[in-house]
């Protein structure tokens, strides 16, 4: 069966415009794979690290000092939620782009969030894992923690990017064009 | 094979031929367009719903009919000792300083420092300050130097193996503070004594109420450490004080409202911490 979207625009693939060289086309949807499981795996322990202790992560979201006292409680007990449901999402492969833009953004917020708390001198644990909250000087982490954040926000990138993947709801569901080699 | 015979008909089936399958992907790309519009829409929905039961569930701060606030604690979920004893705070718990700033009862509320102390009967830093620093401030406090402020508070509940440790404590230094607050600093002082390490379940509710009974509580309260009445306030102080504090730690020593630092005031040493409080008495 002849692809109808390479039909309709004269034979020319929109993915055309990307820089597929060699082995890429195939390799693609098994490196999302990696990077797609990667981030749901995170992204599933981060989130059920902090919901089992709700207050524990509006504390956590208290101690950045950044947000009125409204917000964080609405952060604290949101983001856990968030991150288990983008987690599912990615784990399933659902909705893929938009699950992995939302983990690139969510990164990127922590990212900010962290510095911030740097620059400021706070010593606090990001509670990024669950806990949180003030810790020792010596024991902060920052620059490992931002490093994380940056690391996990380019693989989220990578799968926003090229969100087609091995053993998605997206492809059996119809959400995106099955796989030009398949 | 293809003739030039009729040109005009072949261009037009080929045209005929284009179009639909222009159609037909463009219909397939607006059926996966709604698809995905739908299900992210399902998704959103749940997330919202999912977020709105938990912030509700969160904030039912009223107690259950079993249990009540504490009358001894403050507005922000301290109990206070001068030298008679427990206070039973103010109904208006609002206090001015003399620059006119309010403040919450019971900083500026006398004329003497109030020295707060936050702690988790699970920390182990606490545990010291409160061996090497208790029975000092017990004295001011009952000599009338200072009002001691005393802030049982549960953030190490997940360092406990699941018993909730710090929360059953604290619970049980509240019931404590509430009916038999003459036994409270004894039995803060003797629970503190027996600190089990992180990670472990610690003393069992049975070990609690025979601590409290060691120092003096009858056995009728004792008994009645366990029975949940003030899970709820301990939960409610906890989030009062990382409200107050921005970034709750324990052991946190504030005087008249003002956090030490501990990397400046050691105030782990007796001598040190009664030499800031008199400077803030002088002050």
């Amino acid at each position: 069966m002849p692809d109808p979207l390479s039909d309709a625009r004269g034979g020319v693939s929109p993915a055309s415009t990307d820089p597929p060289p060699g082995r890429w086309p195939t390799a693609q949807p098994w490196v999302t794979l990696v990077l797609r499981l990667a981030l749901a795996g995170i992204l599933l322990w981060a989130g059920g690290a902090k919901i089992g202790d709700l207050p524990a992560s509006v504390r956590a979201v208290r101690a950045f000092d950044l947000l009125p006292e409204s917000l964080d409680r609405l952060v604290g007990y949101g983001l856990p939620m968030l991150e288990i449901v983008v987690g599912l999402l990615l784990l399933v492969g659902l909705l893929t782009r938009y699950a992995a833009v939302l983990s690139a953004l969510l990164m990127a917020a922590f990212v900010v969030g962290i510095a911030s708390a740097w620059a400021r001198g706070l010593s606090i644990d990001c509670g990024c894992f669950g806990g949180g909250g003030q810790t020792e000087p010596d024991l902060t982490q920052y620059p490992v923690e931002i490093v994380r954040d940056l690391a996990i926000l380019a693989g989220a990138l990578v799968v926003a990017r090229w969100p087609r993947s091995r053993f998605a709801l997206d492809t059996s569901l119809g959400l995106v064009a099955p796989s030009a080699q398949a | 094979m293809p003739t030039n015979s009729t040109p005009s008909k072949t261009d037009r089936r080929e045209e005929a031929k284009a179009a639909a399958a222009a159609l037909r992907a463009k219909q397939q790309r607006d059926q996966a367009r709604q698809r995905t519009i739908a299900i992210a829409s399902l998704v959103a929905l749940l997330l919202v719903v999912g977020v709105l039961v938990a912030v509700i569930l969160g904030q039912s701060k009223t107690p259950s009919d079993a249990q009540v606030s504490p009358s001894v604690g403050s507005e922000r979920g301290g109990v206070v000792f001068d030298a008679s004893g427990a206070v039973t705070p103010p109904a208006d718990q609002t206090t001015q300083a003399t620059d006119g700033t309010e403040t919450a009862w019971p900083v500026n509320s006398g004329d003497v420092p109030v020295v707060s102390v936050y702690f988790d009967f699970l920390c182990p830093y606490c545990g010291q300050f409160e061996t090497l620093v208790g029975p000092t401030l017990d004295e001011l406090a009952s000599s009338g130097e200072i009002l001691l402020d005393s802030h049982p508070v549960s953030i190490l509940d997940r360092a406990s193996d699941g018993s909730e440790y710090s929360t059953r404590t604290a619970a049980a230094a509240w019931a404590i503070a509430e009916k038999s607050p003459e036994h409270y600093s004894d039995f803060v002082e003797a629970l503190m004594g027996k600190q089990p390490a992180e990670g472990t379940t610690g003393l069992t509710d049975a070990e609690i109420a025979a601590t409290a009974v060691e120092v003096g509580v009858p056995q009728d309260v004792a008994d009645a450490l366990a029975d949940d009445t003030y899970t709820w306030w301990v939960a409610q102080a906890t989030d009062l004080a990382s409200q107050d504090l921005g970034q709750l730690s324990t052991p946190t020593v504030m005087i008249n409202g003002e956090k030490l630092d501990p990397s400046t005031t050691n105030y782990f040493d007796p001598e040190v911490l009664k030499a800031t409080i008199a400077a803030a008495q002088q002050g």
